[in-house]
């Protein structure tokens, strides 16, 4: 078997029985082994013990793939990346994990992450930094870390990973996948580890498009056990992968995508060559100002520090995960916290905290969920007159790993164009759009109305087939 | 300019049961002046809620029914437990 297979490769060698399932098994638990000190993109790998022979009907019938550790599997450890939950057993499987098992995935792993979810580039990790493939020197992204370096290198062919912040979509970007963020409520967020509840949800990362689809496809639909997933009709994203775009489709370039100065100059230029591309596919091309969007971040501040704050004061050491010991309750508490969470944990608690009390409540909180609607009326606005509106994914190249940790400001910069779909809800797609000369991948994305990822798929599967991005894979993983 | 000092850092570390000492406390003030700072742009736009109708936000309901559940695998999961019970250090001195 050779590595860098997608899932729609692997599925074919399965079906003409070329390989069995469990020779793909054995092929990437030792991929899975071999590079993981080289990369760390995983946290614990599951050796099969069951022959998991299962029926080929199935969409992903013996598929492997990892799952980032903030995601539950019945009787696996769920980390989250840090130390408090270092010895956690998920006692159940999330919603997704059963829609993964029941369509025949064979989930080898968990992936690394930055600490609940709370980073950009995995270097908050409490088991150690993640290596970008295409150079160790860098990171693959944030915070879905591990399962991004773990598809670009080929040791699985797919991952889940989760997005509050351009989670997903600036790892994919960084390590030259494709990765989705869907409207809000598409995936159910029951059995996956809260950060901002009203912004997070599950993502693929693939190498491909129609493989990102496929996955979608096993992952959507209403689940009673998270009120907030949508009563949407289930629907096959492969099914309209057709190469071609819509006919008279309108795609509106968001302005500050080449404009601001913020961005570098290489990831420009390669934006630039994919609005040409699109438009030599017949794609109409406008140029829209979105007004609000410049206060994403800020909000997108604001807004998440306010609910980790609360999502994560169940963390005190009495129901589950470590505890460090005192004599009295508070201070088992503080001493559990203290010891449990890292630095951008405990950062991001004390912002949200502030923006939540009383005194601040007005000129952060409110004001922030105001601009949100804002933001968001703005984007429907927008599409009504173009169907998709397109951007770089982020504004730089992949992070040197260690600068992070010195300006946590300007890394949080870079997300300017990922967060302000999170906070709208609206689906986003990153996918490659070229490579650095130093060959870094570079990603762009594509953001839609809400329920639009029939579309996007659609249209990013057509750039994919007429370019040959997707095609390269990092040096020394043969 | 956000005016945030140590004591009211202090004051919000106390709150959030997390421990801080004085190289945290100088450093973290720091960084989160600086992100404070940053929001301020937010300013700019005009407070008007009676313009937005958001989305329609509506209630989920489900029935008030309980499933039975494996507990003892919860219960396996604590740091402490007797006789059916988490067991926590005591709470009034």
């Amino acid at each position: 078997m050779k590595p860098f297979l997608t899932i729609k490769d692997l599925k074919d060698k399965l079906n003409k029985k070329e390989v069995t399932q469990k020779e793909v098994i054995t092929f990437y638990l030792n991929r899975l082994k071999k590079y993981k000190e080289k990369l760390n993109a995983t946290i614990d790998i599951f050796d099969q013990d069951n022959n998991n022979n299962n029926n080929n009907n199935n969409l992903l019938a013996g598929v492997p793939g990892i799952l980032k550790n903030n995601i539950s599997i019945k009787n696996k450890k769920i980390t989250c990346g840090s130390n408090i939950l270092k010895n956690y057993i998920a006692p159940y499987d999330a919603t997704v994990t059963e829609k993964l098992e029941n369509n025949g995935a064979v989930i080898l792993g968990t992936g690394n992450m930055d600490e609940f979810a709370m980073g950009t580039s995995g270097e908050f990790s409490a088991f150690g930094p993640v290596k970008n493939p295409w150079d160790l020197t860098r990171s693959p992204g944030g915070s879905s870390s591990g399962p991004a370096a773990a598809v670009a290198a080929g040791l699985v062919p797919w991952a889940l990973g989760s997005e509050t912040g351009g989670s997903v979509r600036q790892p994919a970007s960084f390590s030259g996948l494709v990765g989705l963020y869907p409207t809000y409520g598409t995936f159910s967020r029951y059995g996956v580890v809260a950060f901002g509840s009203s912004n997070d949800q599950v993502g693929p990362l693939t190498k491909t498009v129609y493989d990102n689809a496929l996955i979608s496809t096993i992952l959507m639909g209403q689940d009673p056990k998270d009120s907030t997933t949508l009563n949407r009709p289930t629907q096959d994203f492969t099914k309209n992968l057709t190469g071609k775009l819509p006919t008279n489709l309108k795609i509106g370039v968001i302005k500050d995508g080449i404009e601001s100065e913020n961005i570098i100059p290489e990831v420009k230029e390669h934006f630039k060559n994919a609005i040409k591309h699109l438009e030599s596919l017949g794609a109409k091309i406008q140029y829209i100002d979105i007004p609000s969007l410049k206060y994403g971040i800020s909000i997108y501040f604001i807004i998440s520090r306010a609910e980790a704050a609360s999502n994560l004061a169940r963390f005190d050491g009495s129901l589950y995960g470590s505890r460090v010991n005192a004599q009295d309750l508070k201070d088992m508490y503080i001493n559990t916290r203290d010891a449990g969470f890292g630095q951008e944990v405990k950062r991001r608690i004390l912002m949200g905290n502030y923006v939540l009390s009383a005194s601040h409540r007005d000129t952060f909180y409110n004001k922030a969920d105001y601009i949100r609607s804002l933001l968001r009326q703005e984007l429907e606005n927008t599409f009504k007159s173009v169907d998709l509106l397109i951007s770089p994914t982020t504004t730089t190249l992949p992070f040197k790993i260690g600068q992070e940790s010195k300006d946590p400001l300007l890394m949080y910069m870079a997300d300017y164009f990922t967060v302000p779909t999170n906070m709208t809800g609206n689906p986003a797609l990153s996918l490659t759009c070229g490579y650095s000369k130093d060959n870094l991948p570079i990603g762009f994305q594509f953001i839609g109305p809400r329920l639009s990822e029939d579309l996007i798929y659609q249209v990013a599967y057509a750039f994919e087939q007429s370019t040959d991005y997707h095609t390269k894979n990092p040096a020394g993983y043969e | 300019m956000i005016k945030l000092d140590k004591k009211e850092l202090q004051r919000l570390a106390d709150l959030s049961a997390l421990k801080l000492n004085d190289n945290e406390l100088e450093e973290l003030l720091n960084q989160i002046t600086k992100v404070l700072d940053y929001t301020q742009e937010l300013n700019q736009v005009k407070f008007a809620t009676d313009t937005i109708k958001d989305t329609k936000n509506i209630n989920i309901f489900r029935q008030d029914k309980a499933v039975p559940y494996n507990s003892c695998a919860i219960l396996k999961q604590a740091p402490e437990e007797k006789n059916y019970f988490f067991v926590v250090p005591q709470i009034l001195k």
